[in-house]
């Protein structure tokens, strides 16, 4: 049994551990339902706005700092024993005796009354149950915590497409392709695959590198799409001549023919079954190496086969003329062997020609992309000019000149587009930004003008008309037209006041600015030209 | 508990409850008082009894003086008294053979139990004397000094109401007493007792339970009990609390009090709480038992300033304050 003192001392410990661990308990719990509603804020709004994972780590780091901070200094400071003692007799009614008996352990003094006062506090300490008088516990708070802690989880795991899980670590990239920029981009990674099997090229993985690049924000679109313009163009480097070579198949197959013997090897080359062909010729080899005897018709007609010049099917020619040269000189193992080259020929002309098909169809694949990438540069440029004051809009554009330069920018000379000024024609696209689209008609002021689309049918009817009365061809002044507008449009708006006998379907029709107001008084002008014109 | 100690404590409750039952059977409804006329017996300290007249303070230290079989003696304070009246004097004896000799003649002090009734009437030389007696328990007449048998228990009392015509205990004499209980009107229900006691052919007769000895063994007893340093610290600090401008002065006390209790009220709280502990059956002091007899301890110790005595502040509710905003150290 052990000794009253070691008993008090031992309870009291227990209690204090007990104690420190429903108090960190009690303090983490309260801490974490105040502290875990901070990430949870950040990631609804993260769903609005998606955060970088820079950015997400960065608040996490400091949330967890500052968590740890808060949370320390909550729990900083530990209860004495003799504060235990104080809490064990308040909640066992002791009236201090666990106090005074611990203090006079702490203190020893030989008396008998102390020995008995420890001894009485001994044997009340053996009776305790702690978890009667310290009972474990699970604050209520903790429940919160847990909820909390769920609804982020949650938030990670919502089903929408803009959603990043951060418990997988992941986060907004700088730039997000759509589904089928992503489809674009994936396809065009397989056919590049494909040709580089064939053409040990390393296209797909650039390709891939550029889309990391542009996602992760280490470079802007604009760099996205020089780069996979340059990718495009080496991809159309050395490129070959299909066409060319496709009519040249053609032709040898066309000259092939007339031997009843090569007939079958016209016939894959014609249906474009090369390796077929390259079979059927290895057939005919070895029946020539097999009869000892070189047929002449086969000679003529290889011979005949070979003169042909098009660009990409000189190996081949030239190996059937060597086939022809060995069967003419009546040399049968030669022209087994030459015509084995020409067999081999049509297999590697065939695997080429395959994967030209490959790069042209990822070549496509990469300038739907590179439209689509420039279309939303555009489309967000525009936004951001819309957006900003005119002041701000003119100094980003002074600042980048050359960014802008193509579709973005203005053409510098005047009311007239380059092509004999049409309102709204796009201007030409700049070297390997792909096809521009104008979003501005030409010589306007960008900041306050409406964008245009292609010109309408009646506007370009209406310039090519000569009209009476109208000073200059082709467009009113400006101002005039800016001065009627308003004051028609003021007028319209006065006329809104007044009461109306139109029903509202009809008002409707009536407020329906079909007519941009500049070509208003052309739109005038014209009826009232034609109706002159059919007067007489 | 070793035997000993436990037929100790066992011995002093017995006693105690033995002694309050039989001046119970006189006193009625003066329960606390008559708990802290016992706990000062057995803590060897006086009483300063504080209450108008007809209450049954004098009523209940001769009953209390009947219980304890000790020699008992009543003075009556007036302002004519004289200290010789109570110390005793010198007088001249003549022999059978004519020799004339000064002889001492021991004066009511020399008993065990003393009633100083209403104590303020006499002058302050008088009281004087008297509280020479209670501090020192010897009285000095002329040359010589004369021991007081222990126990020597003194009981005091005053009326709060005349004023007129009465001396003021100075500070230093109020300090002297260990306790000052407030003797008020009792109840209704313990006036009907009274009435049917008192207003009958028989009085009730009270035994004597008590004898000197074994009061000077229940004080050993209660000096044995041990009290923790915490506990000590809390008596410390109340005591403390009650002295304005100070660290552990409480705003009351700045506001009110002019001078704080001196250690002698530590001892005061401390003696009258291992006798409280003892009565609880406990073998040592707690925080409860020091709250218990700080009021009493406490009182007549805490001198009011001049805004307090305008005010007429109750020191009570001064150390009351105290006691509840000083925390029990750990």
């Amino acid at each position: 049994m052990p000794d009253d003192r070691e008993t008090v001392v031992a309870l009291l410990e227990r209690i204090a551990r007990r104690r420190r661990r429903n108090r960190f308990l009690r303090e983490a719990a309260a801490g974490l339902s105040v502290l875990l509603l901070f990430p949870i804020a950040f990631k609804v709004v993260d769903l609005a706005v998606p955060f970088r994972g820079a950015a997400v780590a960065l608040f996490f780091g400091i949330w967890l700092a500052a968590s740890t901070v808060y949370l320390a200094w909550r729990l900083r400071g530990r209860e004495s024993l003799a504060q235990i003692a104080a809490y064990l007799d308040r909640a066992l009614g002791a009236n201090d005796q666990i106090k005074t008996a611990y203090w006079f352990i702490r203190n020893p003094t030989p008396s008998p009354w102390v020995d008995a006062q420890i001894h009485q506090a001994g044997d009340r300490a053996r009776r305790i149950e702690l978890e009667t008088i310290c009972p474990r516990q699970l604050p209520s708070t903790s429940f919160i915590a847990a909820g909390l802690v769920l609804l982020l989880a949650g938030l990670n795991f919502l089903p929408l497409p803009w959603n990043h899980n951060w418990l997988y670590l992941q986060a907004a990239p700088a730039f997000s392709l759509s589904e089928d920029e992503q489809a674009l981009v994936e396809q065009a990674k397989m056919l590049l695959q494909r040709a580089e099997a064939v053409q040990e090229a390393r296209t797909a993985e650039d390709v891939q590198k550029v889309m990391n690049a542009l996602e992760a924000g280490e470079i802007s679109i604009a760099e996205a799409l020089r780069r996979l313009a340059e990718i495009q163009q080496a991809l159309d480097e050395g490129n070959l001549d299909l066409e060319s070579i496709e009519h040249g198949l053609d032709e040898i197959a066309s000259d092939l023919a007339e031997s009843e013997r090569l007939e079958s090897v016209a016939n894959s080359i014609s249906e474009r079954e090369l390796a077929e062909a390259a079979r059927r010729m290895r057939d005919i080899a070895e029946e020539i190496q097999a009869s000892q005897r070189a047929d002449r018709e086969i000679q003529e007609k290889l011979e005949q086969a070979s003169e042909n010049p098009r660009a990409g099917l000189e190996q081949l020619a030239e190996r059937m003329r060597q086939a022809a040269e060995a069967l003419k000189r009546q040399e049968t193992e030669g022209a087994r062997l030459a015509l084995e080259k020409t067999a081999e020929e049509l297999e590697a002309l065939s695997e080429k020609m395959q994967g030209q098909q490959f790069k042209n169809e990822a070549s496509r694949r990469l300038q739907d992309l590179r439209q689509s990438l420039d279309e939303r540069r555009r489309n967000s440029g525009g936004r951001q000019k819309q957006q900003a004051p005119p002041m701000q809009a003119s100094s980003e554009s002074a600042e980048q000149p050359d960014r802008d330069a193509g579709a973005m920018q203005p053409a510098p000379d005047g009311p007239q587009g380059p092509e004999g000024g049409q309102p709204g024609a796009p201007l030409p696209a700049a070297p390997g930004e792909g096809e521009g689209g104008g979003l501005f008609p030409t010589g306007a002021n960008t900041a306050e003008q409406p964008l245009f689309g292609e010109p309408t049918e009646l506007a370009v009817q209406l310039e090519r008309e000569e009209l009476t009365g109208q000073p200059q061809g082709g467009a009113p002044p400006a101002k005039k037209n800016d001065e009627e507008a308003s004051r028609q449009e003021r007028s319209r708006l006065d006329y809104r006041n007044t009461p109306s006998d139109l029903s509202p379907a009809q008002k409707d029709l009536l407020h329906q600015d079909r007519i941009p107001w500049e070509y208003r008084q052309l739109v005038k002008q014209y009826l009232l030209a034609i109706r002159a014109a059919q007067k007489p | 508990m070793s035997k000993t100690i436990e037929d100790q404590v066992s011995t002093f409750q017995q006693l105690f409850h033995s002694v309050k039952e039989e001046v119970a059977k006189v006193i009625v409804g003066y329960d606390d008082v008559i708990d802290g006329v016992l706990m000062s017996l057995l803590a060897n300290g006086h009483v300063l009894l504080e209450g108008v007249p007809g209450l049954g303070k004098t009523r209940l230290v001769s009953t209390l003086a009947d219980v304890v079989h000790l020699k008992f003696s009543r003075i009556q304070f007036t302002p004519d008294l004289m200290p010789a009246d109570i110390t005793g004097t010198n007088i001249v004896q003549e022999n059978a053979s004519g020799e004339r000799s000064l002889e001492f003649q021991p004066g009511p002090i020399f008993a065990h139990v003393i009633l100083a009734d209403e104590v303020n009437r006499a002058t302050p030389k008088t009281q004087s004397a008297l509280l020479e007696a209670m501090e020192e328990q010897s009285v000095t007449v002329g040359k010589r000094t004369y021991r007081l048998d222990a126990p020597f228990f003194v009981l005091a009392t005053q009326n709060p109401l005349e004023m007129e015509g009465t001396y003021p205990l100075p500070e230093a004499q109020l300090d002297r007493f260990f306790v000052k209980l407030k003797v008020d009107y009792p109840s209704a229900d313990s006036l009907h007792v009274i009435l049917n006691r008192t207003t009958q052919v028989e009085s009730p007769q009270v035994s004597r339970i008590l004898d000197g000895p074994q009061i000077l063994e229940m004080r050993k007893t209660v000096r044995s009990v041990p009290i923790a340093r915490p506990v000590q610290e809390y008596a410390i600090r109340i005591m403390l609390a009650t002295h304005p401008n100070t660290p552990y002065a409480h705003e009351l006390t700045n506001r009110f009090v002019r001078c704080g209790a001196s250690p002698r009220a530590s001892q005061a709280m401390v003696i009258g709480g291992k006798v409280r502990a003892l009565l609880n059956n406990r073998l040592y002091v707690s925080c409860e038992d020091i709250r218990a007899v700080a009021l009493g301890a406490l009182r007549h110790r805490v001198l009011l300033s001049f805004e307090g005595e305008a005010e007429r502040v109750d020191p009570d509710s001064i150390i009351n304050a105290i006691l509840e905003a000083t925390e029990e150290p750990s």
